[in-house]
């Protein structure tokens, strides 16, 4: 089955990279594509094809090109129709999905182990060989017009995306979906692929297979692909700045973001224990209220009220923040809870909670390499990186965090400029300064 | 879409093409269809699913052109007329510019029936 998911990567996407210390390097073939592989014991595997070619890279006049990118994956090519590559994936029993991030487009197989070859031709065909034939591209901007509008009616991608466009105006702040006014055509696309599908910019990872073993098949897969150059962009800069977005929700949304880390740096893996301090989420089915500060302020207020943290880590540059929903009489109050909890942070952190923050922590990061999808989302980020970082190295890291390092990180978070987006009934919004 | 085709060793020969091309040319013109400023491709068949696909995948200029010149040729019908020798489509324009789309669908289909009855066996 062909299946396409573009909304899981927005609101969660925390890879778990180390920038310094433990990392070994990443093998890479001769036209400079990357293969990780992490060879587990389950009976099925995974493929990756990773491009760095993510919205972050779209020209300023060609908005939502990856959008129509990411799309187009698994389309007639040189070698085989699209109507073949969906049948024969049926059946060797595999599942093919797409998924576009900020800074990078996925396309992933899931099969059983003795397909991992076959799929990787098509990643090989998929790359330099796709055809975005006309006729094709009117199915896919349908496609992509009902993925918007999904999005739209969604007000957590909605205040995500606004989030990140306020944060960052440009670059990592370009949003994921295609706007109504997305000017794009296959030639468009052809030259996207030609500039972006490159050796440098490509990395291949799987879970299942051995890396060696995966190196080889990668070998002959992408030998005509041109090596290219990696990708070039601007360093990001943080502005910070207020959102109204008008949205006839029941409920009121209030987020507010600081400048954070940079994935993999020591920074980030502070703000990850920093982000489980603050809490929010809910660790027993239906328990009204945690230990966490948000959590309890959460139940305090009540009618159903969320309030979480998170953070989200980039190739240089990362958003933290808080996350407030409840009715619009209360939100106000959520936020102001959610804002003073970090302030609180910043002053001093207990060792009690200290602990059982570290604790979240590590646990969360361990069971993200349970998992494949998660696993694949791991490697795929440290290929990008250029180094492998494993659990353990990830957890040893997490180790090194000092309760006075998280009160630091707050108070240098609370520093910059926020970044508040609010979405709802404006008029009964809070602006973003009555907050602190 | 046809049977047996010699057409290419025909081409490749030059004594069988110096034979057989002046009967294609009176063919040609007692079909008549470019007296009325059609080409070949326009008179194909259209109600097929492959040709009706083919044409659905046409660029859009193609599209246009292909019918201006059906109102052309229903207009000169209409009157009893066909165009004068300048105004006829000259053999150099009668391009196939429908044929490569509908080889592409008709391989397409082909594929599909194939794959609809295929027998699949464990390894």
């Amino acid at each position: 089955m062909l299946s396409i998911s573009s909304a899981r990567k927005t609101m969660n996407l925390v890879p778990t990279i180390l920038k310094a210390g433990y990392a070994t390097a990443i093998t890479k073939t001769s036209n400079g594509v990357k293969v990780a592989a992490l060879d587990e014991s389950s009976p099925a595997a995974s493929v990756s094809l990773v491009i760095n070619a993510g919205a972050r890279f779209e020209p300023k006049d060609k908005a939502g090109l990856s959008h129509f990118v990411k799309n187009f994956g698994f389309k007639n090519n040189g070698k085989r129709s699209a109507f073949r590559i969906t049948r024969e994936t049926e059946l060797v029993g595999g599942v093919l999905s797409s998924d576009l991030g900020r800074e990078t487009v996925t396309f992933t197989a899931e099969c059983l182990k003795e397909d991992v070859p076959y799929f990787v031709e098509i990643f090989g065909d998929l790359v330099s060989q796709t055809k975005f034939n006309e006729h094709e591209f009117h199915a896919v901007a349908n496609e992509v017009a009902a993925e918007c509008t999904v999005a739209e009616a969604s007000p957590e991608v909605t205040v995500i995306e606004a989030l990140h466009n306020a944060a960052f105006r440009n670059g990592l702040g370009n949003p994921i979906y295609a706007a109504p006014y997305s000017d794009i055509t296959t030639e468009d696309l052809r030259k996207f692929a030609v500039d972006n599908f490159v050796g440098n910019k490509i990395s291949l990872v799987a879970t299942g297979i051995s890396e060696a073993e995966l190196k080889s098949l990668a070998d002959s897969a992408f030998s005509n692909v041109a090596s290219g150059s990696a990708s070039v962009t601007e360093a990001t800069k943080y502005y910070g700045g207020d959102v109204r977005v008008a949205h006839n929700s029941p409920v009121g949304h209030v987020a507010v973001a600081f400048q954070g880390a940079a994935a993999g740096t020591p920074d980030f893996y502070t703000a990850q224990v920093l982000r489980s301090l603050l809490g929010g989420d809910r660790f027993v089915k239906w328990s009204t209220s945690g230990v966490s500060p948000l959590a309890a302020a959460a139940s305090k207020i009540g009618h159903g009220a969320q309030i979480s943290a998170f953070n989200f880590g980039y190739s240089d540059a990362g958003l933290f923040g808080v996350y407030a929903q409840a009715d619009h009489e209360s939100v106000t109050e959520a936020a102001k809870a959610a804002v003073a909890s970090l302030k609180a942070a910043s002053k001093a952190v207990s060792a009690e909670e200290f602990k059982r923050a570290l604790a979240q922590a590590k646990f969360e990061t361990a069971s993200r390499f349970e998992t494949r999808a998660s696993t694949t989302e791991i490697l795929a980020a440290q290929a990008i990186q250029g180094q492998k970082v494993d659990a353990s190295e990830s957890l040893a890291a997490l180790d090194k965090v000092q309760a006075g390092d998280v009160s630091k990180l707050a108070a240098k978070l609370l520093s910059s400029k926020p970044t508040t987006v609010v979405l709802g009934k404006t008029s009964e919004l809070p602006y973003g300064d009555a907050l602190f | 879409m046809s049977g047996i085709t010699f057409v290419n060793q025909v081409k490749a020969s030059k004594f069988l093409s110096g034979m057989l091309q002046p009967v294609a040319n009176a063919f040609v013109n007692a079909a008549g269809y470019r007296q009325l400023g059609l080409r070949y491709d326009d008179v194909l068949r259209e109600e097929t699913d492959i040709i009706r696909e083919a044409i659905n995948r046409l660029p859009e200029q193609e599209g246009y052109e292909r019918v201006f010149r059906m109102k052309t040729a229903f207009q000169y019908s209409l009157s009893h007329t066909i165009a004068t020798k300048e105004n006829a489509l000259k053999p150099e324009d009668d391009i196939r510019y429908l044929t490569p789309i509908i080889d592409e669908v008709a391989a397409e289909y082909a594929e599909k029936e194939d794959f609809n009855n295929i027998k699949s066996f464990s390894k």
